[in-house]
């Protein structure tokens, strides 16, 4: 035992100075590099768009609720197709009448010097001349000159009253006068302008015609002891110029008072290459907005729908061809007219809608008139407004398949990537349209050249969600895209100039003729990540 | 760079190759002076002990608990050397700690008086703890991919540095013919103090989206730092030599300690160290980070697709710039706090196999980040004469098997040399250890003389 216990105290006592000494240098050495390959996951964006974001993009009035109670959307394109205005109809016309007085009329002989006097009164009718028919009963005056014009060669003194009896400006009839004191020069001339402001003017002449009204003058002649050679003339000139009304009353004739051809932009088919959109009832509001006091007929023709990039033209069949126009009664009135054209009046106006028509053309016409009855008193007003309103109405209840679309868009990547390696995009799509989309995106260089396609395959980025029996969206539904891009494709985007986006998209289980419906609070949510995985050394 | 590295970790291990301070060595190196300070009960063999000052007792520390250099960097055929991040990995715990540690004995004496042993002390003891996660490191290396629909956590991350002088009043006394029981009263006096109170810090990768979240909370305090950090700081640095005696931070703390001679072969023994606390009052400044949850998501790109105005993204990160600024309170606040001094718990036991060899085993246990890390340590001691002391002693240690510790204690007439290391290995193999301690010191000792020599002199005098 004692000889175990010094032999461990040897072996400890040498363990001890062993290991106190034995330290191993550390030699030089270099270090080789050491690969460093982080992979980052960075959220990059994200995005909800409502159906006004995804279909009202331009304008949200593109898109209407068409039932408040469940939000039920619809796509709303108009355009105001025809109008016209009250100058169109009735321009007052030209009035231009001279009224002469003879010698013998105001019972003056020859003489070689004439000091006596004569004097003679006349009613004279003035007439209107309108156009196209147009008989006017009466006119106020919003603006507008009579000019009276007096031209006289006898050498003595006048008075010549004018009095226009059916002209009255609030009170009494317009009365003008000239007086002439002979000057010693023939012929004498004088000039009185008459301001029409406000001036009530009747056309009927006491109710026996129309476009004629009358002035009664007054003719006095004093001698000034100048002779009177028996030729002199007398003569009164009146003309309106540049007349405007307040309104005007009388018989406006059967006349075309309005014609276009036009066509709706279908803002939702602008950018769509191809497809096929079955709605269950689309329907054509025409909103007639009217304050001309006369019965108008709009005509409809060559309804059809266009789509530019076929050159498919779809002509709609067996719709009614005339819309009777209400019309205000009384002055400053307006009638509306709503009139539709929808599957129970036509034959086909779905269908026509199908092959995602860029526009929806129409010629129209409108007459005054139709049945020209002059039975019915016609007015205008000088604000009356004819405006014909087109409105396509695409409740989004229906199906649509091979609804594809392209843009191409610049683009430019400059960016320094010698440390990475890859990239993985992530497009997260939750979507709550009951909308398909399928996509694929070519990267070009700056000749058009194809670089390469993003996806192997177009790829459906945004599953549809799912749709009750009513066809309105159940459940939503979630989908992840990951975008790889492999070191050599993304040496390639310092070259890329352009991207091709392609996109096609369709409706929930369109394939088994499933109707769908869209609402007001529909959205698809979008998020954007990507994971980059480094390339260093160190 | 590279070579800098190396040679800065290689230093760090040499140099610091001087304890991780759990003095399983000193502790078996019973009958020397300094090893009442792993058991104020141990009585030294001394009469009569003081240390030279400057070269007395010195006990360095360094040890980082995940990996060694050696696990860092694997060497390749052509001898050229890479980094090992797989070996890396798989060495990270949750929370890792590199830590140094330093005591040192300003001055001390100690001297035996009939049956009691009175010693003081007056000791610098220094601590720095790195706690650094393994998520930091996965995260920097292979990227947040890696942590989808997990919880990177960096929680516990933080630095904790605390330096203090102890002025220690120790007393052991004999009990009987069996029992030794041992005290130390330590008058503390703070000098600088940086604690992590508490981290929380985790990112969050959402596996569908990417989306990240971020949450933390942190409370930090502080104690005379800023001379270190703020240079527009109007401290002293002269405050610093007078915290090490003003007791501007005061602390008190007790070691305790006891053996027990259960027969003529087995003697039990205890210590209880550094039971006690510093309150920290001085320039002190805490700062905290409320706790915060910040998810990003991505840029809003409804901005590009809808509104013409688009998304200002510089906007964005102004605002989240703003966002942290008000979670941290960058001015701090003044509020005293309170540090432990580090408990440690030593039970051994040795047996006598011949007047001058035993074996012995002790187990240990210190609080480290607020859990008991155990550690056991299987010595054999040899006094191989009276003027030489060794100890070798094999230590299992939080996970670490490697740890081969021997001490030395040599004595030439009243000088008294000792160097001791809990791992030598670390000398040996330095890129291999994960810790390494040294402790080592120059002190006078002065002996009771043995009974022979007492017998030889009263010969000579008859």
């Amino acid at each position: 035992m004692r000889r175990l216990t010094a032999t461990g105290t040897k072996i400890t006592l040498v363990l001890a100075l062993l290991t106190m000494v034995a330290c191993k240098k550390f030699e030089d050495a270099h270090f080789a590099k050491t690969a460093w390959n982080p992979n980052l996951a960075i959220p990059i964006g994200h995005a909800k768009f409502g159906v006004y974001d995804v279909l009202a993009q331009i304008d949200s009035n593109d898109l209407i609720i068409i039932d408040p109670q469940t939000g039920e959307i619809a796509l709303v394109y108009n355009s105001e197709i025809a109008s016209f205005s009250s100058t169109s109809i009735v321009d007052f016309g030209t009035v231009s009448e001279t009224i002469e007085v003879s010698l013998a009329d105001l019972n003056i002989p020859a003489s070689g010097s004439f000091n006596g006097s004569g004097n003679t009164f006349r009613t004279e009718p003035i007439t209107v001349n309108m156009p196209n028919g147009v008989e006017l009963d009466s006119v106020f005056f919003k603006a507008g000159t009579m000019n009276l014009h007096l031209e006289s060669e006898l050498r003595h003194d006048l008075d010549v009253t004018m009095t226009f009896t059916d002209m009255k400006k609030g009170g009494p009839p317009i009365t003008r006068t000239f007086s002439k004191q002979f000057n010693g020069t023939v012929p004498q001339t004088e000039d009185i302008a008459v301001d029409l402001a406000d001036v009530h003017a009747d056309f009927t002449r006491g109710g026996i015609t129309v476009n004629e009204t009358q002035v009664d003058v007054v003719v006095k002649v004093t001698g000034t002891g100048e002779p009177i050679n028996g030729d002199e003339k007398l003569s009164m000139t009146m003309s309106i110029a540049d007349a405007e009304y307040h309104y005007v009353k009388g018989y406006f004739g059967q006349q075309t008072v309005g014609q276009s051809i036009d066509s709706v932009l279908l803002r939702v088919f602008q950018n769509a290459a191809d497809g096929t959109f079955e709605l269950r009832n689309p329907y054509v509001n025409f909103f007639i907005e009217n304050s001309f006091g006369f019965p108008i007929q709009i005509n409809l023709g060559n309804l059809k729908t266009i789509n530019v990039n076929t050159g498919v033209e779809n002509s709609l069949l067996n719709y009614p061809t005339t819309i009777d126009v209400n019309y205000p009664t009384q002055l400053g009135q307006v009638a509306n007219t709503t009139f539709q054209l929808n599957s129970d009046n036509t034959d086909n106006l779905s269908s026509i809608i199908s092959p995602t028509p860029k526009y929806f053309h129409y010629e129209v016409g409108a007459t005054s008139n139709p049945a020209n009855d002059k039975g019915i008193d016609n007015f205008i007003e000088d604000d009356s407004r004819f405006v014909l309103t087109a409105e396509v109405d695409m409740p989004l209840d229906g199906l649509a398949y091979g609804f594809s679309i392209s843009d191409t868009l610049d683009f430019s990547f400059d960016q320094e990537t010698d440390l990475i390696d890859n990239v993985t995009f992530r497009i997260i799509v939750d979507n709550g349209f009951p909308v398909r989309v399928g996509t694929q995106l070519m990267v070009l260089d700056e000749n058009m050249n194809k670089l390469f396609d993003v996806f192997l395959n177009p790829e459906d980025i945004v599953e549809p969600a799912k749709v009750d029996v009513n066809g309105k969206v159940s459940q939503r539904v979630q989908k992840i895209t990951d975008i790889p891009l492999s070191r050599e494709q993304i040496d390639k985007l310092s070259k890329a100039k352009k991207v091709v986006v392609y996109g096609e998209a369709s409706t929930t289980d369109f394939q088994n003729g499933t109707m769908v419906k869209f609402y007001d609070y529909y959205d698809i949510g979008i998020k954007l990540a990507m994971q980059v995985q480094g390339s260093s050394q160190f | 760079m590279k070579r800098l590295l190396i040679t800065l970790f290689a230093s760090v291990g040499l140099i610091f190759s001087l304890g991780a301070q759990k003095d399983f060595a000193l502790y078996n190196l019973q009958g020397t002076p300094q090893a009442v300070y792993a058991n104020p009960a141990f009585v030294p063999k001394t009469k009569i002990y003081v240390s030279i000052p400057g070269l007395s007792f010195t006990n360095l520390g360094v040890s980082n608990s995940a990996f060694s250099f050696n696990d860092l960097v694997t060497q390749r055929p052509d001898d050229s050397l890479e980094w090992n991040t797989t070996s890396l990995f798989s060495k990270l715990k949750d929370l890792n700690v590199f830590s140094l540690n330093m005591q040192n004995e300003i001055f001390g004496f100690g001297f035996k008086l009939h049956e009691s042993y009175f010693n003081f002390s007056m000791m610098h003891q220094t601590k720095f703890d790195l706690l650094y996660p393994g998520d930091l490191f996965k995260l920097a290396f292979k990227g947040n991919a890696e942590f989808l629909g997990q919880r990177a956590s960096m929680n516990g991350i933080g630095v904790n540095l605390s330096s203090y002088m102890t002025y220690n009043f120790g007393f052991a006394r004999r009990l009987g013919d069996t029992f030794h029981v041992g005290g130390r009263l330590k008058i503390a006096s703070g000098i600088a103090n940086f604690r992590t109170k508490k981290t929380v810090l985790g990112l969050y990768t959402d596996p569908v989206t990417y989306a990240l979240t971020v949450d933390g909370g942190m409370q930090v305090n502080s104690s005379n730092i800023a001379v270190f950090t703020d240079s527009t700081s109007n401290a002293d640095p002269s405050i610093l030599q007078k915290s090490a005696y003003n007791f501007a931070n005061k602390g008190v703390g007790l070691d305790l300690g006891g053996t027990f001679q259960m027969n003529e072969k087995v003697v039990l023994s205890a210590s209880a160290l550094n039971l006690g606390t510093i309150s920290w009052t001085q320039n002190t400044r805490s700062y905290e980070v409320k706790d915060f949850n910040f998810s990003f998501d991505g840029v809003d790109l409804n901005g590009y697709f809808v509104d013409s105005s688009g998304t200002d993204v510089s906007q964005m990160a102004d605002d989240f710039i703003d966002t942290l600024t008000q979670l941290f309170n960058e001015e701090g606040v003044e509020e005293s706090y309170v540090t432990g001094m580090g408990s440690r718990f030593y039970v051994g036991a040795t047996y006598e196999l011949t007047p001058s060899f035993n074996v012995g085993a002790t187990v240990f246990s210190e609080v480290l980040n607020r859990q008991f890390v155990p550690g056991l340590t299987i010595a054999a001691n040899a006094r191989v004469k009276d003027w030489l002391f060794a100890t070798v002693n094999y230590t299992m240690y939080n996970g670490s098997f490697a740890n081969l510790g021997v001490g030395l204690s040599l004595r030439g007439g009243p000088i008294q040399f000792f160097i001791m290391s809990d791992n030598v290995l670390a000398f040996v193999n330095p890129y291999g250890a994960k810790s390494a301690h040294l402790c080592t010191g120059l002190a006078i000792a002065i002996s009771e003389k043995s009974k022979k020599e007492k017998k030889k002199s009263k010969d000579v005098i008859e």
